[in-house]
């Protein structure tokens, strides 16, 4: 992360849209763990200071943390995909995911209360958002507005284990070792970008014959580990270049997340397939939004980000699910805001407004498969 | 590739030769630009020679697409 | 004698290969790289021309490069200077003069110069020769260089059916020629007049392209779409700009541009002040009322109304303007020439709106070579070199423009089998193929076409195609919202049988080889009883632009079209280029399959393989 001098968090104000009203210098003496500030490209990013207490916790919370770099922001090893940490947006847990609750105490939750676990990628973990503006913490308030206004006794608490660059294969690993005994009622799972974008870049025949899909950069990994660096990876040069053709990759996707939709279901929840939206469906952009879109564009990613688009149309055309599984098109209701909002800070990456898009589309996919159908009241313990 | 002084060398003798090479075909403007610009264009030439033409995939700890 | 032609450092590199007279290649870069007007060193078209000829570069004769860089070098200091001088003087106005103002106090070397220079190191322009002979691993003695216009000039002519033409090139620029006219004979080419430097139509039209919103040297044609939907309502003002000489030459005023040193824009102050606002790039542009949204408010649609109209008819005057100016040196070139064929080449060549008035106002013999940008100069040098300086026999002429990559079965099953895609069809014969594809047409399905060798030069011509059903008014619509994502103002064109072409366009087809009509380089008019048959392919202004086929030209999409016919009655389609905004034609399967995969194409045919883009998930 680079250096960052504006300070505390302002409004998001002035003709061309920016923060103008920032003093520049070091405030970290004043920060809390909670403050932010604004770059201006229009993100928010937090300070450089000192760590929070809980945060200095998780740092040595289990080996990987020990054994990792002391940052406040990166990938790092851990057995089962890996650990990201990003420290200064809110709570994290020691797994990197922005969770405060305990999840063996939500394990053993009263029949009435329900737990809806979201998985997806960096979009997900809502990078642009502080914690109060995820989509989880919406979504959450607004499922449990809902119940009160229909007089229902139940409680939900919603979950994100989204991790930077998890792919559905890092989300059913996710799923598995933290929330087997959790048994969600729900699953959210967010996700296609990851999917779309990495499964272009890997080695082909691992895509062809195995349907995995990785990130790339992993392969970097395998260099150094194994001192290997004189032995070209697939990308080996940039611009990165899409070795694996669209529609196979969508073939390996949809494969491996109706796989880990039968592992949901097999306990005992119901899984709910969302698209998450990509930038290209915004055709009508506010100038700030552009401008963000404009700054934050890397172009050595286009030749495989150009192709999103086309696969997310593909998808919604093709896929066929069945009536137990709520399809939420996150990408196509996206299209449908014009340039009064603010919705993308960069290709993938949703701005705090664009969150609350995503809360509503859960909330009303949730309020009627789950909730109006009566599905909460089965139990299965 | 850093700067040192068999690039410098190597620099100015090219730009003697070009500016050479523009005066015996005739092209005066180039000519008297690359001989009467001689220092600055050596300048120039060096800066553009020490520029990387291709660009290195970023450091494996970093998830390109995340 | 082997000669291997190249261009590349500017715009649009590529690379063609001569053996003994005969074209056996050519590609251009941006086709393999899939990098849009790649200017890069045309490596892989390279190796596609030797590979296509079986040979190695040990095999080849010649290297030739399509200009003398140093002295478009030599151009660019003559024109900085200029530009300095006329800053001294107090000629320069405005904006302009505080640039220079501080430019000339900070450095010594202008910031335009500066960066011209530090490119030139960076990417060894200087020493192409050298550059060539290290990419190549050839003896430096292998390569040589002919001026740029010289390889317009041959690249028109040497590849015509003309044994005696008169030969006109326009462009941007090349050193400092920005067009000249020759006469061409046999083996012979004698200059008789070049235009220079700052007084070119290439740039002046460019700088009309950038005022209406669009890139420079990509969207000339999009003026030209533009123009259609305007009325010439600033001719005069435009036509001032424009002194044409009796000689045949003619000048640009000088005053509106920024021709010599631009940095960020061709037109000065004193253009918006004769003209106004530029458009905004991607600024919403419509006609009429019903094809803009429909919550836009009363006010914002007459803004937009309004604003359309005003840049249509000013895309409209410069068009006329510049066909008057083609028009005028064509007029002069065959009185000079004693001829009327004439051949053209540079990138203002292009122009097939003028193309079709010098066919049918000036009666011409036209050739237009169909890489008539700097791409063709590939051809052109090779060409050059090989009659002016090798004393070569004249050489044959096009006899096709599909010199580009071949459709390889092997490569066809082998991305076929990678695409993910699982309804495909085999017909078992060039009959089945066209009754089996005519019959997806008819019912309204829009067709990704990859047959035999690439075209050569922008236009698919059905080798890499992008086929509709012409006769269907919402297949405009249904293409550009589907596929291609293009502006409103941009029309599609058609294909059709020559031996049908007079009866639904408004011109006599010149079957003979090298017409115009075969590369889509001219435009022509729908006859007026004709426009509702084929709407889907009739601009706004009633015209076409016009391809043309025969059983000889391309017998496969020729069969096509018949099969068409005898379902719809019309042996016409929409013919666009295979590929998605902002990228390349397509070159090879994979391309296709990748391209196809991700638009709104509802089949592929690869040879004779049908894909459909149905698939399950």
């Amino acid at each position: 992360m680079a250096d960052e001098h504006v300070v505390l968090l302002e409004s998001y104000h002035d003709k061309d849209g920016y923060s103008a009203h920032w003093e520049s210098g070091d405030r970290a003496s004043q920060a809390g763990a909670t403050a932010s500030s604004i770059k201006f490209s229009g993100r928010i990013v937090p300070y450089k200071r000192d760590w929070s207490s809980s945060e200095l916790q998780n740092m040595d919370a289990n080996v990987f943390n020990q054994l990792s770099p002391r940052e406040p922001w990166g990938f790092y090893y851990f057995p089962f995909g890996y650990l990201f940490r990003f420290l200064g947006m809110g709570p994290i847990n020691s797994f990197g995911c922005r969770i405060t609750r305990s999840l063996p105490d939500l394990a053993r939750r009263h029949k009435n209360h329900k737990v809806v676990a979201c998985f997806g990628g960096s979009a997900a973990w809502s990078i642009f958002c502080l914690h109060h503006q995820m989509y989880t913490e919406l979504l959450q308030q607004r499922l449990n507005a809902y119940c009160k206004e229909q007089d229902l006794e139940l409680q939900f608490t919603v979950l994100n284990f989204g991790q930077h660059g998890h792919v559905v294969m890092n989300e059913m690993l996710s799923y598995m070792n933290f929330c087997w005994d959790l048994k969600p009622d729900i699953v959210v799972a967010h996700d296609g970008y990851n999917d779309a974008v990495y499964g272009q870049l890997c080695d082909s025949r691992v895509l062809d014959d195995w349907d995995v899909i990785y990130q790339e950069n992993l392969e970097g990994w395998s260099q150094i580990l194994h001192q290997t660096a004189d032995i070209p990876r697939t990308q080996h040069s940039l611009p990165y270049r899409a070795v694996n053709q669209p529609v196979r990759v969508l073939k390996s996707y949809a494969k491996r997340k109706r796989q880990f939709a039968q592992i949901v279901r097999s306990n005992g929840g119901m899984f709910v397939w969302g698209l998450q939206p990509a930038a290209s469906s915004r055709k009508k952009r506010s100038p700030l939004e552009a401008s963000l879109l404009n700054r934050n564009r890397n172009p050595d990613h286009a030749p495989v980000v150009v192709n999103v688009e086309g696969m997310f149309r593909i998808l919604r055309q093709s896929l066929k699910l069945d009536d137990d599984t709520p399809f939420v098109d996150c990408d196509a209701a996206m299209s449908t805001y014009g340039p009064d909002h603010l919705m993308f800070g960069d290709e993938v990456h949703l701005m705090p407004e664009g969150d609350v898009l995503l809360a509503g589309l859960y909330a009303d996919a949730i309020a009627k498969a789950y909730i109006d159908k009566g599905r909460w009241r089965e139990v299965l313990k | 590739m850093a700067d040192n002084a068999d690039l410098r060398l190597d620099v100015q003798k090219e730009v003697n030769r070009l500016a050479a090479e523009c005066k015996a075909s005739g092209f005066d403007n180039a000519a008297r630009y690359l001989a009467d610009n001689r220092t600055a264009v050596v300048e120039i030439a060096i800066k553009a020679r020490l520029e990387p033409k291709k660009r290195d995939l970023p450091s494996p700890f970093v998830y390109s697409m995340q | 004698m082997k000669v291997l032609g190249l261009s590349f450092g500017f715009h649009d590199s590529a690379a063609a290969l001569l053996i003994d007279g005969r074209i056996v290649a050519a590609g251009q870069e941006e086709r393999f790289t899939r990098i849009k007007h790649d200017a890069d060193f045309p490596r892989r078209a390279i190796e596609f021309c030797l590979r296509q000829a079986s040979i190695s570069m040990a095999d080849v004769d010649r290297v030739v490069y399509y200009e003398n860089a140093l002295k478009k070098f030599d151009r660019i200091v003559w024109a900085s200077n200029l530009r300095a001088q006329q800053k001294s003087n107090g000629r320069l106005m405005g904006r302009a003069r505080t640039l220079w103002n501080a430019a000339t106090k900070a450095h010594d070397v202008p910031p335009y110069l500066k960066s011209v220079t530090h490119s030139w190191f960076k990417w060894q322009k200087f020493d192409v020769v050298g550059k060539i002979s290290d990419e190549l691993v050839v003896p430096r003695e292998k390569v040589t260089y002919v001026d740029h216009h010289d390889s317009h000039l041959a690249a028109a002519f040497y590849t015509s059916p003309f044994d005696h033409a008169a030969i006109v090139t326009m462009d941007g620029v090349g050193e400092y020629e920005t067009a000249v006219i020759a006469v061409g004979r046999g083996s012979e080419i004698e200059r008789k007049l070049a235009i220079s430097l700052p007084h070119s139509i290439g740039l002046f039209y460019s700088a009309f392209t950038a005022f209406l919103g669009f890139e420079v040297n990509e969207g000339e044609y999009k003026v030209m779409g533009m123009a259609a939907f305007g009325q010439p309502k600033y001719y005069d003002e435009v036509r001032k700009l424009i002194t044409l000489r009796d000689d045949g030459g003619f000048e640009i005023e000088q005053s509106c541009f920024e021709f010599l040193a631009p940095q960020m824009l061709p037109y000065t102050e004193e253009f918006l002040r004769r003209f106004g606002e530029p458009r905004e790039p991607e600024a919403d542009f419509a006609v009429q009322r019903s094809d803009l949204p429909e919550d836009l408010t009363d006010e914002q649609a007459d803004s937009v109304l309004s604003s359309s109209r005003h840049y249509a008819d000013l895309a409209a005057s410069v068009q006329l303007c510049t066909e008057e100016l083609i028009l005028h040196l064509a007029a002069k070139a065959s009185v000079i020439a004693g001829t009327r064929n004439v051949c053209l080449a540079g990138g203002v060549a292009l122009n097939s709106l003028a193309n079709g008035r010098l066919i049918r106002e000036g009666g011409y013999n036209l050739f237009v070579h169909p890489a008539a940008g700097d791409a063709g100069n590939a051809i052109g040098a090779a060409a050059s070199y090989y009659h002016r300086t090798a004393k070569q026999p004249r050489m044959q002429g096009f006899a096709s423009p599909y010199l580009g990559s071949p459709l390889d079965a092997a490569e066809v099953d082998a991305a076929v089998a990678e695409s993910g895609f699982d309804a495909v069809t085999t017909c078992s014969s060039d009959e089945e193929l066209a009754e089996h594809v005519a019959g997806l047409l008819a019912d309204g399905a829009v067709i990704g076409w990859v047959q035999g060798q690439a075209e050569w030069g922008p236009r698919a011509l059905g080798g890499r195609s992008i086929l509709a059903d012409a006769t269907n008014p919402a297949m405009k619509r249904i293409v550009n919202e589907r596929v291609k994502f293009r502006e409103l103002f941009r029309p599609f064109a058609p294909a059709v049988t020559a031996e049908a072409a007079s009866q639904y366009f408004d011109f006599e087809p010149n079957l003979a080889a090298g017409a115009p009509e075969y590369y889509m380089l001219a435009v022509h008019p729908v006859r007026a009883g004709k426009k509702s048959v084929v709407p889907a392919i009739t601009h706004a202004d009633g015209s076409a632009r016009v391809q043309i086929v025969t059983s000889a030209s391309n017998p496969t999409f020729h069969a096509l079209l018949r099969a068409f016919e005898r379902r719809k009655g019309v042996p016409i389609l929409m013919n666009t280029s295979f590929n998605l905004r902002g990228e390349p034609m397509v070159d090879s399967p994979r391309d296709a399959i990748r391209t196809f995969s991700i638009s709104g194409i509802d089949y592929l045919v690869l040879g004779r393989t049908v894909v459909s883009s149905r698939i399950e998930l």
